[in-house]
């Protein structure tokens, strides 16, 4: 007979507490689980991460939101990709767009006709031939139809949002379903005695909220995984050397609202900026080792567009993972099971995909040890890719003079990284493996944006002979201009929605 | 014109040589120079199964099922039996998966929790491809994504000297040029990287190329001991070394599967093309004396001895696959048995792995190591399939004698997939398994193995409403199949358009 875990306690109210305790009880249902969401009234979120990734389409669409809806009540606006601005060396920019290049032949994906192409026409550009890009790069607009012509078909986007406005569109829904909304704080972690599984949380103003199993969405604190449970944190700084961020919200400088963001590298870090429908997202992204508080400050404020809308916000990290994210009968979500810098967007997509498996693997009292074993290993193989794909940006600059841009460009890498690496300026080629969170679209973007041309592409190219190839690949540049043509811009798109 | 492999060198007269050169051609016309070496020491099968890979894998070389069932006298196959598994029943393991999700949770959980409450059908009766083999029906799948025809999925038996010489001429009209002979000495550069091969034939010659392909088939070919190419054993999890084949013609009564029973210290396979049938002893010698095998043999075949024919199978895989600028596939890469994916269906995923790493000079690291990676990872899942198979046998058998073959030692992956799916009802799965989840599931079911635990969101939903789905999904698989055409008339309709 099984016997279900069917009370359900949810530490912390931030976008992962509010992600959670939505997407369980849409799954949920109304089949007898009790949901409980306990948030401090003090504690605000850390509200980083306004800009997210693809795959959270699919999750609005698993919870059955309405994407018009969901625009509105979060400020939304598009994004089709990030523009990277003196990265690889001052004044050099490309955009790593969502949707793939081209349209695959043969088999042989897209961006190998291009390197060929290359040789011939050395001022050739990869963006131009990804719809995504080009249709950035003219501030254009639309949704993905595979009626329409191939190029729109490519189409992929995601959404900048407000995280805070995300989170309390999704506290509405999870109450209307049926999540018991507790506001109080936890003072602290009862363990049981046999099994040191979480038996309850100790609140401040009310009894103690006793649960089955426990999702920590404390942030940084991890106070059930890390601090009670006593879970190591890896530190991942000798590759990743930020450490703090500056955040500030500006208005509207200029009338148009870019589709993407912009990540801008300055000398010892990266600015982002992020448009909103209302305003504009700022951050400044640095290795306190090389650069003060101060500095940072002045450095941000000069930088952004549009006027300062609050005071700046200040978070210190450490770029890192927990050895695991499940343990006994707790399973840290969001900050709590690790953090990577928001350079590719990420957070919000590492807690989607938490409880994704979660649901997939929602546990009882006799399959919980295989189950956690099982997650802890795609978790931890989700965070490593994130972290190398991450270190990539910062490994492959050219820059020099700048103490921190000398040490990314010298230091040694992980393995993983340093093999995929290897391969690719040799022969065009990505390592096959499992890849969760970005495709090899998203890798080659990135290495041929910074600027690694590999030695030789696919040899099953060459069997076309160049004016085909010619042909080929003007006739695709033209289809991609002549279907972003058409689009809208993306101010008009948004406002007739 | 590429710049590094100009010429390619294949060995061996086989199938998978044929295959290969056929498929090169295709891809690269004539700016690669293909030449065959064709052993006349080829001791090949008169029938292979591929699974349903296989459908795109010819279809995308360009050979279509008209050829295949036409004038190659291949037959469709939709399963495989797997004789008195389970309590003495059969069962049908099924190229399409049985049953559909619910409530978006795989209908694996929904059999599991019906089959602890009793439910009387087996888990293959809730597929469609199993249920038609069973009546020795077929349909190829719809193109009508709303039907339940479109689920259906199919691999072949192929005729080996029909689609060999199909695929012969078609090298041979389209440039491809064979050499008659054996390979009599290997001479290497100075990098150790292979020169030329001499061949010793009607004519004495020497053949020189950039990149060799060894399918010679043989343990020990000259390219391999000039490379120093070694096999490492799988002898531990596939204890069978020995094989005793008969052939037979055969006409009229067409079966779409292929069947595995236990048989002594050993099992038959079974399969049959159009006209010819092969049947296959595979045994362990350490158990069993080649003369008891062929007695045993003969007596369940009913042929006298004969016409019998002793093959060696050692359980084997090679160190490297990729060695300089040499590969070694088909029956030279290794041999992991045959009860589900054959050399034949292995080579065919190495084409396409070889394909698309295909090297611009002749030695290349780093693809090479890639190549050897991908390759160990699909063997491992194919040798840890093919070991549950046995297994399955195993948990069978009263048998003392053949219990102690059956029962050795397993790897630590296969232990903890099958640990997963016993506790969880599960199997973990990564991106490229040749094996599906759906097979894995379906040979753990099948076997009755039945988990301890199924998804916990099962117990969420009215029980009643469950036993009516798989009620309702029965009379639609067991309606639909038994309106499907006979093979037999479904061939001889096609083959009188």
């Amino acid at each position: 007979m099984i016997m279900p875990w069917k009370r359900i306690v949810i530490a912390g109210g931030g976008t992962a507490g509010w992600m959670v305790a939505a997407a369980l009880a849409r799954v949920f249902g109304k089949s007898g689980y009790e949901i409980t969401l306990v948030e401090s009234p003090d504690i605000g979120p850390v509200g980083v991460g306004e800009a997210t990734i693809p795959p959270l389409i699919a999750f609005n669409r698993m919870l059955g939101l309405n994407e018009q809806e969901f625009i509105r009540q979060t400020k939304a606006t598009f994004k089709l990709g990030i523009e990277f601005v003196d990265w690889r060396s001052a004044g050099e920019r490309y955009f790593h767009g969502f949707g793939g290049f081209g349209t695959a032949a043969q088999g042989v994906p897209f961006y190998h006709y291009w390197l060929k192409w290359k040789k011939e026409n050395p001022n050739s550009d990869l963006s131009d031939f990804s719809v995504t890009a080009s249709s950035a790069r003219s501030q254009k607009f639309i949704h993905p139809d595979s009626r329409g012509a191939a190029a729109i078909a490519n189409m992929r986007y995601a959404y900048h949002i407000d995280a805070g406005l995300y989170a309390s569109y999704l506290k509405h829904f999870a109450i209307a379903l049926g999540v018991k909304h507790v506001q109080d704080e936890i003072l602290d972690v009862c363990l049981r005695p046999d099994n040191g599984f979480i038996e309850a949380l100790q609140l401040k103003s009310s009894n103690a909220l006793q649960g089955d199993f426990f999702v920590d969405c404390t942030g940084f604190k991890s106070l059930l995984l890390g601090k009670a449970l006593g879970i190591p944190y890896t530190t991942w700084g000798e590759w990743l050397l930020c450490d703090s961020a500056l955040a500030v919200a500006s208005n509207h400088a200029s009338e148009a609202i870019s589709p993407y963001t912009t990540a801008i590298a300055h000398s010892a870090g990266w600015q982002w900026r992020i448009p909103l429908q209302h305003r504009l997202g700022n951050g400044l992204v640095y290795s306190s080792s090389h650069l003060d508080h101060d500095a940072a400050q002045t450095l941000l404020l000069s930088r952004i567009e549009g006027e300062p809308l609050s005071g700046m916000k200040n978070i210190r990290f450490t770029p890192g993972v927990r050895k695991k994210a499940w343990e006994k009968n707790c399973l840290a979500v969001g900050l709590s099971s690790g953090f990577v810098e928001p350079l590719e967007s990420t957070s919000i997509h590492l807690i989607q995909s938490a409880i994704s498996r979660l649901v997939q693997l929602f546990p009882d009292a006799d399959t919980n040890e295989v189950l956690a074993r099982q997650f802890n290993r795609d978790f931890s193989s989700d965070m490593e890719e994130v972290r190398d794909f991450i270190i990539l940006h910062y490994c492959l600059t050219e820059r020099v003079g700048d103490p921190f841009w000398e040490r990314c460009r010298t230091m040694s890498l992980p393995d993983s990284l340093q093999e995929k690496l290897e391969l690719f300026r040799c022969s065009g080629r990505l390592i096959y493996e499992q890849k969760n969170v970005f495709t090899d679209i998203n890798w080659v973007s990135v290495l041929i944006g910074q600027g690694v041309l590999p030695a030789s592409h696919s040899p099953l190219v060459d069997g076309i002979p160049l004016r085909n190839l010619q042909t080929f690949m003007e006739k695709t540049r033209s289809e991609i201009a002549a279907a972003v043509d058409t689009m809208p811009s993306h101010q008009s798109f948004l406002a007739r929605l | 014109m590429s710049a590094g492999i100009r010429k390619l060198v294949i060995c061996g007269g086989g199938i998978e040589s044929y295959t290969l050169a056929h498929r090169l051609k295709k891809h690269f016309s004539d700016s690669l120079s293909i030449t065959l070496i064709e052993s006349g020491n080829v001791s090949e099968p008169a029938c292979v199964s591929v699974p349903p890979a296989a459908v795109n894998f010819f279809t995308s070389q360009g050979v279509s099922e008209d050829v295949l069932v036409g004038e190659a006298g291949g037959l469709y196959r939709t399963a495989v039996l797997l004789k008195s598994v389970n309590q003495g029943k059969d069962f049908y393991l099924p190229f399409s998966p049985p049953g559909f999700m619910l409530h978006a949770r795989d209908f694996q959980h929904f059999y599991v929790w019906a089959h602890k409450k009793g439910l009387a059908h087996s888990y293959d009766e809730f597929s469609l491809s199993s249920m038609s083999a069973k009546r020795l029906k077929f349909l190829p799948a719809s193109k009508d994504a709303g039907s339940l025809l479109s689920t259906l999925n199919h691999g072949y038996t192929l005729d080996v000297t029909r689609l060999k010489d199909y695929l012969r001429s078609k090298f041979q009209s389209m440039g491809g040029s064979i050499v008659d002979g054996e390979v009599s000495s290997v001479s290497l550069d100075a990098d150790g990287c292979i020169a030329c091969l001499d061949v010793h034939g009607i004519d004495d010659s020497s053949v020189v190329g950039d990149f060799y392909i060894d399918c010679s088939g043989e343990d020990n070919s000259n390219l391999s001991s000039a490379l120093n190419a070694s096999f490492l054993s799988e002898r531990k999890s596939l204890p069978v070394d020995s094989i005793i084949r008969s052939v037979s013609s055969c006409s009229g009564s067409y079966r779409p599967f292929s069947s595995i029973s236990l048989q002594g210290a050993g099992y038959i396979i079974e399969q049959s093309a159009q006209y010819k049938k092969q049947s296959d002893f595979v045994y362990n010698s350490g158990e069993l004396s080649d003369e008891e095998a062929v007695n045993l043999f003969s007596e369940y075949m009913r042929t006298p001895p004969s016409d019998l024919k002793k093959l060696s199978g050692q359980s084997k895989r090679r160190n490297q696959f990729w060695v300089k600028n040499c590969i070694f596939m088909g029956a030279s890469s290794g041999f992991l048995q045959d009860p589900f994916m054959g050399t034949y269906s292995l080579s065919q995923s190495s084409i396409l792995r070889f394909i698309s790493l295909f090297p611009s000079a002749k030695e290349s690291a780093p693809l090479a190591e890639e190549y050897n990676r991908l390759t160990h990872l699909e063997y491992d899942c194919v040798v840890d399939f093919h070991s549950l198979l046995f297994r399955v046998f195993g948990l069978k058998s009263a048998n003392a004698r053949s219990d102690s073959f059956l029962g050795e030692a397993v790897s630590d992956r296969l232990k903890s997939r099958v640990d997963m799916f016993n506790h969880t009802g599960r199997v973990p799965f990564r991106e490229g398994d040749p094996i599906s989840q759906d097979l894995w599931v379906s040979t753990l079911l099948g076997s009755g193995l039945v988990p301890r635990a199924y998804d916990i969101l099962v117990e969420g939903i009215e029980p009643k409403w469950i036993a009516d789905q798989l009620k309702k999904m029965f009379q639609m698989i067991d309606g639909a199949s038994a309106k499907m055409p006979y093979l037999k008339d479904y061939i001889a309709q096609g083959s009188a358009v």
